[in-house]
């Protein structure tokens, strides 16, 4: 069975955006108009999240450069494409163990993030404040 | 000039005479040569010379050199007449002049300055300038060097063998010449040709018309070690005599961009001269008609020569000639053995583009003689040559084929390197240097093989071990020491120093009885016995590790009988010494006798006491082998199958070969040991020898560490034997040449250390071994097209198919010559080697499916090799060798070369 992972390239550019979404909202704080109702405190947690996760997001994606890379190194020209194939999974299929956890903090700091986004949940109607 | 006598005042002189009386006497002598030269005066006169004396120098003979108005003063001191003058046979011919033109070099005479002969710049004689002029057309490459030449530029002609680079340069100088410009004729192919030989020139012929002078270097490539100092001379006239000196010279083709910088740096225009456009000048000349042109030109190779040999013979014939009669044309009137045997010699250097100093001709000199009236060899410079390179094969072929010349007056390489080894220490340093830069004309080498070095070295080295020698000829009556001593300085040229180590040797040992069944030593044991001694006790050792579990051979270390192991080491030893000494020494009775101690001595399973140790059986075998027995002989037959025995089977091979005496001689020592006297033997690597090999490479570590020179110098005579190529070698050799070099300068051996006694000696001797077989290596490359011949065309199967049938001819069993079989089994190899190389690619972490069914395959292959390589000797059928071409097809794709085949005869279908 093949194993669909995304290409390390495209990883990384989520990455980039990710971190360009949280340094953003950083810049629209400092540079927005005077006197808003938001919380500074919340913004700057909220874009520590997205670059948190841009974070998570590139040692996944280096994870699967180096089996790709590892892959290269063993696979010589001789090699059938059979064999090319199945050694490339199985040095991503083992990338893909190793990525889980920067994934899943990557999913987790991206969920974190977008529910804290300033007016997207009132949390005090939420919370009955 | 018969009576001349270059030293007559000198000669005259009293053995006691002062230094002032031998520099006066030398100083007339000069005067008396320089008197009759050409009235013409010279291109560096001598305007005049005294003898004067200089406070802490003594006195000394000053000579004034003129040219162009501008005198420059050397030097004669006393050390360098007496030396000049004590060569009283002659050799060298040292005359007068020729010490002066020694003495305008730059730093002439150093304290260990001894004469050599210098070449003499002689011009091609008239015949071979009437050839190249045959030659002369208005080329694209001689319009660019004519005007490269007025524009005041150095110029170097480089091209393909035969395509005409010579016949070019000839005829641009003979018009220089016409108009005259003095031209000065060096060919570098003699390595006495050097900047001596230019100032001789100068010193001897006559002053330009012009005020130009034009050197002539052919072969840039034949020596490079004498390039640097040939082009400072060449400055040293331009700045110190004022002389306008232009150089056009000839190289090969690979040589080229080694020729530019140097020291100094050398502005040299390089003309590349292609002999396609010159062959179709001649072709339109000749009026022969353009439908036979591709076949002339197919003949040729783009070798004008033959090209201009093929048009001749059309004239005569009618026909275009095929490569039979350009065969039989240049072998024509060749009817004695001695000319066959002279034109077979100088066809083997000729593919080397080597030639045949006129003194090393020796008693054949008449022969050669006839030869070069008969037009079949040329005379250039003192030194006889078959022509082209292209002729050369031609001619070495058809001596191959057709007078049976590899049996009769050895294989081509043995040739070249007699001819090295007679030619003396500056055409073996001429020889190397080339090697070490350049594979072949066309191809030069991208990192050096560092032979050049390692013969400097080993020149060193045997002077200093033939002092020694001379001090003590029994080496601390340490036979081993002594005997790889000896070994060494023969292959240095040093054989008095041979004899003086035989006498004592051969008084030392005895083996003449009828039943002698070992060596027995003269008055005791020599010093090598405190060796065995201390083998014992290490093999004791290695019992105690083992404990209760005994050894693979059973034999401990109490039950061992020294004094016979040790006698059958001295046993390998004798017959290696005795085998290997210099012909006019070798003594065919004491090989005969050894020889058959050897047999009364082995072993009934074929090994030489103790079985336990293999590496005393291999140094037997090695001794055999030097004494030039071969697997076909019943005692290296039985000794190199039994190690070849598995453990398993009563045998000493376990994957590689245990020492069996613990840390002395270890097991990489022994391997290489094993493997290289079974490959000396003639015994074909077998997939068990592969094995030990591949563990022997893995075991680099172990063996290439500081102080285990021996083991390492073992281990790459192993390589070599085992992959007769020279790509692994040059690494090793630099840092065992390293190692030897530091050990000279500041000695660390433990002269109370018994193996540390023969450690020198025996480096020495295997360094010049494996000098000797790389350079046979790579003479054989050169060789390849000659002695391999591909496998024949279809076409020429299916003419055999229509011929009648005989019953022999009919047999799918014809006899494979050793050449044939030889090309099989390194086919063999090759497979072997491919299939190594894809499993061990394979051999990782990664073991997908995909992965263990190519690795199953490649066993299976190997399985299936192992089965039909087994079955492979001089009498393999059509289908087993058609099963190995295909495995081999399979195994290694286009990789998989086109083998020689044996004539099966017709196949049975056809």
């Amino acid at each position: 069975m093949s194993i669909a992972v995304p290409a390390p390239s495209t990883l990384n550019f989520l990455a980039g955006l990710f971190a360009g979404a949280g340094i953003n909202m950083l810049t629209s704080v400092s540079t927005g108009p005077p006197g808003s109702d938001v919380s500074t405190g919340k913004i700057a947690l909220d874009s520590a999240l997205w670059v948190v996760a841009a974070g998570f997001l590139t040692w996944a994606a280096h994870l699967f450069q180096a089996a790709e890379r590892d892959a290269d190194l063993y696979i010589d020209r001789d090699f059938s494409e059979p064999e090319k194939h199945e050694i490339r999974q199985e040095y991503l299929r083992r990338a893909l163990r190793r990525a889980r956890l920067p994934l899943t903090m990557t999913v987790l700091a991206l969920v974190c993030a977008v529910l804290l986004l300033p007016g997207f949940i009132r949390w005090s109607g939420v919370l009955g404040g | 000039m018969p009576d001349y006598s270059p030293w007559l005042a000198v000669n005259a002189l009293s053995p006691n005479a002062s230094a002032y009386e031998l520099l006066t006497a030398a100083h007339k002598d000069l005067t008396a040569q320089t008197a009759m030269l050409d009235k013409r005066p010279a291109a560096l006169r001598v305007v005049s010379a005294a003898t004067e004396f200089l406070d802490g120098v003594g006195h000394e003979l000053v000579v004034r050199v003129e040219a162009m108005g501008r005198p420059t003063e050397v030097r004669l001191s006393e050390d360098a007449v007496r030396a000049t003058t004590e060569d009283t046979d002659g050799t060298h011919g040292v005359t007068p002049l020729v010490l002066l033109a020694y003495a305008l070099q730059k730093d002439p005479f150093g304290p260990s300055w001894r004469p050599k002969r210098v070449g003499h710049a002689e011009r091609p004689s008239a015949a071979a300038m009437e050839y190249y002029a045959k030659l002369d057309r208005l080329t694209e490459s001689s319009t660019k060097v004519e005007l490269q030449l007025e524009e005041g530029r150095d110029v170097v002609v480089i091209g393909e063998h035969g395509c005409g680079k010579s016949a070019l340069v000839a005829n641009v100088a003979d018009k220089r010449s016409g108009a005259g410009d003095g031209v000065v004729w060096l060919n570098l192919a003699d390595p006495a040709d050097g900047p001596e030989s230019i100032m001789l020139a100068l010193l001897e012929q006559g002053r330009s018309n012009t005020g130009h002078y034009l050197v002539v270097l052919e072969n840039l490539h034949a020596n490079p070690p004498v390039l640097n100092e040939m082009f400072d001379c060449l400055n040293r006239l331009r700045s110190d005599f004022g002389l306008d000196v232009q150089v056009l010279a000839t190289s090969w083709k690979s040589a080229g961009p080694r020729l530019a910088g140097g020291e100094p740096t050398r502005e040299l225009r390089q003309v590349l001269a292609e002999g396609k456009s010159l062959i179709s000048q001649l072709l339109v000349e000749s009026g022969i008609s353009e439908a036979n042109w591709p076949t002339i030109r197919r003949l040729a190779q783009d070798d004008v020569h033959i090209a201009l040999t093929a048009i001749d013979l059309y004239g005569l014939r009618g026909g275009v000639p095929t490569e039979a009669d350009l065969e039989a044309y240049y072998t024509r009137q060749v009817s004695t053995d001695d000319q066959r045997e002279m034109l077979y010699r100088l066809a083997c250097l000729g593919v080397l583009e080597l030639q045949m100093a006129t003194r090393e001709a020796g008693q054949l000199r008449t022969t050669l003689e006839q030869l070069r009236d008969d037009g079949l060899i040329f005379q250039v410079d003192g030194a006889y040559l078959i022509g082209s390179r292209r002729r050369a094969q031609l001619v070495m072929n058809h001596a191959l084929q057709h007078w049976k010349a590899a049996d009769l007056w050895k294989r081509p390489e043995h040739n070249v390197w007699l001819h090295l080894q007679r030619g003396g220490e500056r055409l073996m340093k001429a020889t190397l240097g080339r090697l070490d830069q350049l594979v072949s004309p066309d191809m030069a080498r991208t990192d050096s093989l560092h032979l050049l070095t390692t013969w400097e070295m080993l020149i060193r080295h045997g002077r200093s071990m033939r002092r020694q020698s001379a001090e003590d000829p029994s080496w601390g009556d340490n036979l081993g020491a002594a005997v790889f001593a000896a070994s060494a300085l023969v292959q240095l040229n040093h054989v008095e120093s041979w004899q003086e180590i035989a006498d004592k040797v051969r008084a030392r040992w005895s083996y003449d009885a009828p039943d002698c069944k070992l060596p027995e030593p003269v008055g005791g044991v020599t010093a090598d016995y405190e060796d065995f001694v201390k083998i014992q006790e290490s093999m004791a050792e290695e019992d105690a590790i083992l404990g209760a579990a005994p050894h693979l051979a059973g034999i401990r270390a109490d039950e061992l009988d020294t004094d016979r192991m040790y006698r059958n080491w001295v046993l390998g030893l004798l017959l290696g010494f005795e085998g290997a000494a210099p012909a006019k020494y070798q003594d065919q009775q004491r090989i005969d006798l050894l020889i058959e101690v050897a047999r009364r001595a082995q072993e009934d399973d074929g090994n030489f006491y103790p079985a336990r140790v293999p590496w005393v059986t291999a140094r037997v075998v090695l001794g055999l082998c030097q004494a030039n027995l071969r697997v076909d002989h019943p005692v290296v037959e039985d000794a190199c199958k039994w190690l070849q025995l598995q453990v398993s089977e009563g045998g000493p091979f376990d994957n590689w070969w245990r020492s069996g005496t613990g840390t002395w001689n270890r097991d990489e020592a022994t391997t290489a040991m094993s493997l290289s006297a079974l490959r000396r033997a003639g015994v074909p690597m077998r997939p068990g020898m592969n094995t030990a090999y591949a563990w022997l490479l893995g075991r680099e570590r172990e063996w290439a560490t500081q102080g285990r020179e021996i083991d390492m110098a073992q281990a790459l005579e192993a390589t070599l034997l085992c992959t007769e190529a020279a790509s692994d070698a040059p690494h090793h050799l630099k840092t065992l040449v390293q190692r030897i070099t530091t050990e000279r300068r500041s000695p660390t051996l433990l002269r109370t250390a018994p193996e540390e006694r023969l450690r020198i000696p025996f480096v020495a001797a295997q360094l010049a071994d494996i000098v000797w077989r790389i350079v046979q290596l790579e003479s054989l490359k050169l060789f390849a097209d000659v002695i391999n011949p591909g496998r024949p065309e279809p076409s020429e199967l299916s003419e055999v198919a229509v011929a009648p049938q005989t019953v022999e001819s009919s047999a799918n069993g014809a006899t494979m010559s050793r050449r044939l079989l030889r090309a099989w089994q390194r086919g063999c190899e090759q497979i072997e080697g491919t299939i190594r190389d894809k499993i061990s690619k394979r051999d990782g972490p990664m073991r997908t499916p995909a992965v263990e069914k190519v690795i199953s395959e490649q066993l299976a292959y190997r399985a299936r090799l192992t089965e039909l390589s087994s079955r492979l000797d001089e009498h393999a059928d059509r289908e087993l060798l058609e099963q190995i071409d295909a495995l081999g097809s399979t195994v290694c794709g286009v990789a998989w070369p086109d083998l020689p085949w044996p004539d099966f005869g017709p196949e049975e279908d056809a």
